[in-house]
This record gives C-alpha cells, structure tokens and sequence, in this order.
C-alpha cells in the first residue's frame, strides 16, 4: 500500500486516498457483502410481491389454516390467558395431544405468528380447542393477547403441527412420567388429560416446576383430576419460592432436585416442556440414569424469527434434485420460500421450525437454521433440514 | 496443482473473497512494466480485494486533476468543433424518443432478450440438464448482468467525461466534452429506466470494471482518463452495445441501444483525435511506454475477466468450479462475438493514436488480440460509417428490418452461428 505513494500523482492526493483505503479495507473486513442481486423495489414491483405473498398465503390456508372465533376467554393465572376456540363443526380441525397451532396476528400491523400447544384434550369433545398464552416479558405476541383477546375475535390459525405428546390407546399399560416447567405445561396438560381419560389402565406422574404457587398455570384443574382419577395421576409440584410450612420441594429443578422430583423408570415414557436450561438437565439427568433416550420426548418453544446472523446479502444456487429445478436464493430467503416461488409443492405447516413438516434433506451444501426448533441432533447429523427456518450458506443440493 | 481444488474446500463466503484474487494476480502477472503495475495497484485493491464496489453503496473516488481555464476562447481544434455541432443537433429525450409503455417480459421465448445460441446451454459442465425455463432465466440474467455492467460504465463515463471536460486543453474539447456529459447522464438515465422497469434486476458492478474505473478516475493525467474512458470503456461499450443491438429481439432494448450507439460512437471519435495529437507530439517516450503498457493491461482486464462472474455465483457456485465456467462463457458465441466486435473497434484505435507500436506488437500478439490490427479506426470510420455498419441510417425513425443487407461479416457469423446452435 504504501507503493500507492509512488504513483505520479500529488503526494497530497494520494496520501488522502491511502487513508480512505485503509479505512474501507477495515471497513470491508467487518461489513457483510451488499447482495449481488439487489432488485430494484418499483411500485409495479411492490404490488407483485404483495400479490405473491397473499398468493402463498392463500395457498397455506387451504392446505392447513383456518379463521378460528374466540368463544372463551379464561385467566388461570394473573400471566397467562386461556383462549378457547371454536371448532368448526363442518371441518373440525383434528389433532394430537401434544400438538401446537400457530396463531396468525398482527398486533403493531405487520403479520406475526407464534405458536402456542393445544392445552385441550382432542379426545374428548372437539367442539372447542384451546391454547394458553403465558405473558414474557417484553413479548409481542404475549402480551397483546393477555391485554386484548375478547370472545368474537377472529384469529388466524395454521396447524395443527407438531411430533410432541402421544395419543391414548385403550388396551396399552404404561407408566408415563410428564415433566413441566411453567408455561410447558400447556402441550402435557392435554396429553395426561386424554392419557386418564382414553388409557385406563395406564397411570401418569406430572412434575411440575414454577416459580411460585401463584405462577400455577391450571391449578385448580390439576386438583380435580387428580381427584377424579384417585391414584392413577400424581402431581409433583416444585416452587422456586414457597410459601413457609409449604411441605413440597423448593428451589430450581436442576442438579439434586432432579433426584427428589423424578422417578427413574428405564420402562417409563417421558414427556418433557419447559425452558431450555430445564429440559437439558432433565434429558442429562435421566440419561444419566440409564433410561434410553428413546423414551424421553421432548417439546422446545420456538421464539420468533431471529438467527440470521450468516446472512450476508448473497444469492447460492440451490439444485431441488429430485424435481430437478435450479433456484436462485438470497441467503436471506428461506428453503421453503424460494422453493414455493419456484413452483415446487412443498409441505409444510407451522412454517416456525416447530413441526417438522417441512423437513428436506441436504445432500450438499451448508443452511443455517433459526433457532430454536425442532430438529433432531441425529437428524441433522444425517443431513436433514426444516425448509421453513433453513437458509443457504452455499450452494445447495436439495433432495425434493 | 489446481489451486481451485483447494480454494473448492474453503466455505462459500471466504471461497468468493478469494477465488476472484487469484484471478487478478495471474493477470497481474502477465503484465511487463512494473510502474504500471504500481499505478493500478490502489484500485486493483480496492477492485478485488476491498471489494469496495460491492460492499459500500456509494465509492468516492478522489481525483487531484486540475481545471483548466482558457480565458482566449479561441476556437482551436476544427474536428472537435464540428463534434461538436453533431452532438447539438444529434440530442433526443429518453421519455419521448422512447416507447416506455411497452411490456417487457424478460423469459418470453417469442421476444427474446438474448437468442437462444448466445450460450451453449448444453456445453454446460453441468451433472444434470437446465430445463427450458431454467434456460431462459440463465439468459434473462446474463442479459441482466451485461446491461447492469453498461449502466455502472455509463455511471463512470459521466463523470470521468465531466472531469475530462475541465482538464482538457483545447477549448472546442470542452464545448464538445459538455455534449458528452449530457449523453452519458441520458445514456444513465435510460439503462437504469430499462433495468429497474423492464428487467427487475440489478446486479453489483463488476470488481474489473470497477478497478479499470477506479484507476482512471483517481489518475490526475488528464489523458489518462481520456484513453481509460473514451478509447477503452468506449470501446468496450461499443463492442457491447453493438453485439446486444444485432442480437437481441426486444424491440425497446434494441431502440434504445440504437439511440445511445449513435452517441458512443461520437465519444470514441472524440477520443481518438484528442490522443493522437496529444500522444504523437506533447509527451515523452517514457510517458507514452507506459501508456501503451496501461491500455494493455486495461486490454487483458477487459478480454479475461469480463465473464459474469457474478452470475456464475447466483447459478452455479457449487456446482462447477469457477475455471470451468470461465471456460463455457468464454467460448461461448455470444461473449466470443461480443469480444471480437470490441477488440475489431479497440485495436485499430490504439493504433492510430499511436498506442500500439512494434513494442508491445508482441504481447498483443501473445494475447491473441493482434489480428484486429489493420482495421478502420474511429476517424477513418465516422460516426456514420459505424452507424451503418451496426444497421442505423443517421439515428432518426426506428426501422426493423433485420434482414438488412450489409450486416457486417463479425455480426453475420454470429448471426450464423446463433442459427446453427439454435
């Protein structure tokens, strides 16, 4: 660079160009690359992306979406909203116990979409379907609907999605260990609600982490179960703060807790939702104890979209070899997006990394994913990708 | 070893910082003087390795060239002045001379942007087949990409023409150099109407266009940024322009390049009487070596490196190595008559302002470029000549007859080629 100095122009100049230099070269090691492919937004250009998006959306909703009515609206807790559906009785929509839906709102104008477990049990009458809302801190969503949820709101509904929970057989015996952490108990509410109703010969244990007496999402309904179904569902609660003369267990469900709480059944089905660090140190502990990893399911509530920190404006060819089509797609782009503007019927339903519908896998090539989601270590140690949070990193080869 | 295979390893993103280097630095290798070399190295820096064309969204590019004044205003260069009167009487308006109101469909075989034959589809060292469509878009954004890269050189020829206009010496220059300014604002203009109305499609510039650009813009040598932008981008866009005029179907694209062909043609005549008087009589033997070095490596840059990279990483990163696609796209009929219109235009030129002596005859030999030497330059060619030659009569009503008869032969064999690879 400072060879620059000796070109025959005046020192002065080039000294200045040196500096600009200099300065872009950090700049540029620091800066993502502007898009190759940058598309002019003209209004014409605007009206077809919007035509486009409605286009996709209404694709969406005739594979899997619905406009539910509110018809109840229940507070279990002073942080949490109950909002029940109506179900319509010509198309019901069916589901799992275990299973999410996504809900599709607009609370600042722009669409956003959440998932939320179904807390109902779809075994018993379907004319209505629930989800509970818990408010998080500085949450969007959360917060708009425990604020202004009221009976006639009509909602858009996508799903039902989710592998999470299990459905009730008659005949079968087993013993099935539900492990909650706050709101996580919303998915095996429903699960141990069917499990007592559909499986009688079976018996379930709930360990239910809170952080205190009042955070107790279904309280009162958990008591009346376990009431109706004497022996056969034992509720185990865990309060980070209790009450003095509380005789139950207190603190965090972590480390020596964990020996307290569970019970270790090598035989045992496990059903675990709650926070991250929760369940990590549930599937360490159990694991630890020798029960296979196979019986331990798990349920992560996915955040809304982030992760997107490996965009850098570029456009990676991406090969769908089995349909045998080559698409651009900006790295900013989802799989799922670029593949459906290319024409290609690809599955999927939550479309937030939750359900696993979407699922592809990659034959060549690097994607990110948002996080969190659904995705199995050992799938994505085969090469499996969720079209709807993957993203290129390279070029890819797409087996769809 | 191919350095490729090793590059082929690194993960995508360090893959497209640094395969585009190591093109830079063979070419840079090829070139004799070393004070070139050393002149080009900032913007060859800030062109391949910064980037900065594609991760800044706007380049200052600092200039310490003087304006000069001419308080006589002596009329002093006749061929300039007459330029001059041309360019006045030649001025049309892109909203009206133009039909904007027609539809553009860029993937509609009927009305093809570029002709099937412009690539070899099928020569693609590709493990399985484009679809027609597919195909199609290939060519939509080759198209794309060529006519992004005439809209950022228009970008440059507008400014380095305002700065040639204030440094130039002659008085008639300046005057005619007004008249160039104002075409290459039009010429801006209505590239970037077509690109953002018609193709949808905007690709960054070219890290060699931006380096050839960077150095003539930050030379303070007035004739410097003459040759650069009148003599090698002109060149450049003459062989470009012509090509997609002859080829293309598209009624407004092909309206609109016949307009701006008109134009350039006159630039390029401008520059080539500036330099030859300028390159015969006012410099030194050294001076005049290096410049003829410059143009020759500017003519490397041009010839190599001129290959839709940049769509090579949207369509095929990944999938082919980068080597290989430069060897589809540079044999392929299309950039191989593209290169033949420039080079036919560009060598003649160089050589009658007195750029192309027994010298450097060998490396232009070596480089393949010597068998344009011989042909009609700018001034043995007028304005008009070269109109004719590309099927214009004078620039006034459209006329589509494409069967013309005195198609030039380079164009003709393209024309016949395309046929046959159709």
């Amino acid at each position: 660079m400072v060879l620059s100095l000796l070109i025959p122009s005046p020192a002065r100049t080039a000294g200045r160009a040196l500096l600009n230099d200099l300065k872009a070269l950090r700049a540029s090691l620091t800066q993502p690359l502007r898009p190759v492919a940058q598309t002019l937004h003209t209004p014409e250009q605007l009206d077809a992306f919007t035509q486009e998006a409605r286009q996709a959306r209404e694709a969406r909703m005739s594979r899997a979406g619905e406009v539910l009515t509110v018809c109840e609206v229940r507070r279990p807790t002073a942080d949490a909203v109950t909002i029940v559906f109506e179900n319509p009785r010509d198309a019901p929509l069916v589901y799992r116990p275990g299973q999410f839906v996504t809900l599709v709102v607009a609370p600042d104008g722009e669409e956003v979409r959440r998932a939320y477990s179904m807390c109902s049990d779809p075994t018993g009458s379907n004319e209505t379907l629930a989800v509970t809302v818990k408010r998080v801190e500085g949450g969007l969503v959360s917060n708009w609907l425990n604020a202004g949820v009221a009976v006639g709101d009509r909602i858009q509904v996508l799903g039902p999605s989710g592998e999470f929970g299990t459905t009730p057989e008659a005949t079968r015996s087993r013993r099935v260990v539900l492990v909650a952490g706050g709101s996580g108990i919303t998915p095996l509410f429903s699960v141990a609600q069917a499990l007592l109703r559909g499986e009688p010969r079976s018996a379930v244990e709930l360990v239910y982490a809170n952080r205190s007496a009042q955070a107790v999402i279904f309280a009162e309904e958990l008591e009346a179960l376990e009431a109706a179904h004497a022996g056969r569902l034992r509720v185990t609660h865990v309060w980070e703060e209790a009450p003095e003369g509380w005789g139950g267990l207190v603190g965090r469900l972590s480390g020596e807790l964990l020996e307290r709480a569970l019970p270790v059944d090598a035989e045992a089905e496990y059903y675990v939702c709650g926070p991250g660090p929760m369940m990590d140190g549930v599937t360490a502990f159990l694991g630890a104890a020798g029960v296979p990893e196979v019986q331990v399911r798990l349920e992560r509530f996915t955040a809304g979209r982030g992760a997107r920190s490996g965009a850098r404006g570029l456009v990676h060819p991406v090969r769908f070899a089995r349909s045998g089509r080559l698409v651009q797609v900006p790295d900013d782009q989802t799989l799922l997006e670029a593949g459906r503007a290319a024409g290609l019927p690809l599955d999927s339903s939550c479309t937030m990394g939750g359900c696993a519908a979407c699922k592809l896998t990659v034959l060549e090539g690097e994607v990110e994913h948002e996080e969190p989601n659904c995705l199995k270590a050992s799938e994505a140690a085969r090469g499996a990708c969720l079209a709807c949070v993957a993203r290129p990193r390279s070029a890819l080869v797409i087996d769809a | 070893m191919d350095i490729y295979k090793v590059t082929s390893l690194l993960p995508a993103r360090m893959r497209r910082r640094i395969e585009p280097v190591l093109g830079v630095v063979a070419l840079m290798r090829q070139v004799h003087n070393p004070k070139v070399s050393l002149s080009m190295l900032p913007s060859v820096l800030r062109g391949f390795v910064i980037r900065s064309g594609r991760t800044q969204e706007r380049s200052d590019m600092v200039s310490g060239h003087a304006a000069h004044f001419d308080w006589g205003y002596r009329s002093d260069f006749p061929e300039m002045r007459d330029l001059y009167t041309r360019a006045k009487q030649h001025q049309w308006d892109a909203d009206t001379a133009l039909d904007w109101g027609r539809d553009v469909d860029p993937l509609n075989p009927e009305v093809p942007l570029l002709p099937d034959g412009f690539i070899r589809v099928e020569e693609l060292p590709l493990r399985f087949e484009l679809s027609v469509e597919e195909q199609r878009k290939l060519r939509y954004h080759l198209c794309a990409w060529m006519l992004s890269q005439f809209l950022h050189g228009e970008q440059g020829a507008l400014f380095a023409s305002a700065q040639v206009t204030e440094s130039v010496q002659w008085l008639d220059g300046k005057l005619y150099g007004a008249t160039q300014v104002m075409d290459e604002g039009r010429h801006v203009e209505a590239f970037h109407r077509y690109i953002d109305r018609k193709l949808n499609k905007l690709y960054v510039i070219n890290d060699n266009l931006f380096t050839i650009i960077d150095s003539l813009m930050t030379d303070s040598r007035w004739d410097m940024k003459f040759l650069g932008m009148q003599i090698m981008i002109e060149g450049l866009a003459l062989g470009a322009f012509g090509t997609m005029y002859k080829i293309t179907r598209e009624p407004l694209l092909r309206e609109m390049l016949r307009y701006i062909i008109q134009d350039e043609a006159r630039h390029v005549h401008y520059g080539v009487l500036a330099l030859r008087e300028h390159f015969t009589t006012r410099i030194s033997e050294a001076e005049r070596r290096e410049r003829e070095d410059w143009a020759f490596e500017v003519a490397l840059l041009m010839r190599d490196r001129f290959m839709a990279h940049e769509v090579y990483e949207e369509w095929f990163e990944g999938l082919m190595t980068r080597p290989q696609w430069e060897r589809f796209i540079t044999e392929s009929p299309g950039m191989n008559e593209f290169r033949t219109v420039m080079f036919s235009r560009l060598v003649p030129n160089l050589q009658y302002i007195g750029l192309l002596t027994p010298r450097v005859v060998h490396h232009y030999r070596k480089a393949g470029l010597a068998r344009y030497m011989g042909g009609a330059s700018a001034v043995e060619l007028t304005g008009e000549q070269m109109l004719r030659e590309l099927d214009i009569d004078g620039g006034h009503a459209p006329h589509d007859d494409d069967d013309h008869d005195d198609t030039p032969p380079e164009l003709a064999d393209l024309e016949a080629e395309l046929a046959i690879a159709s």
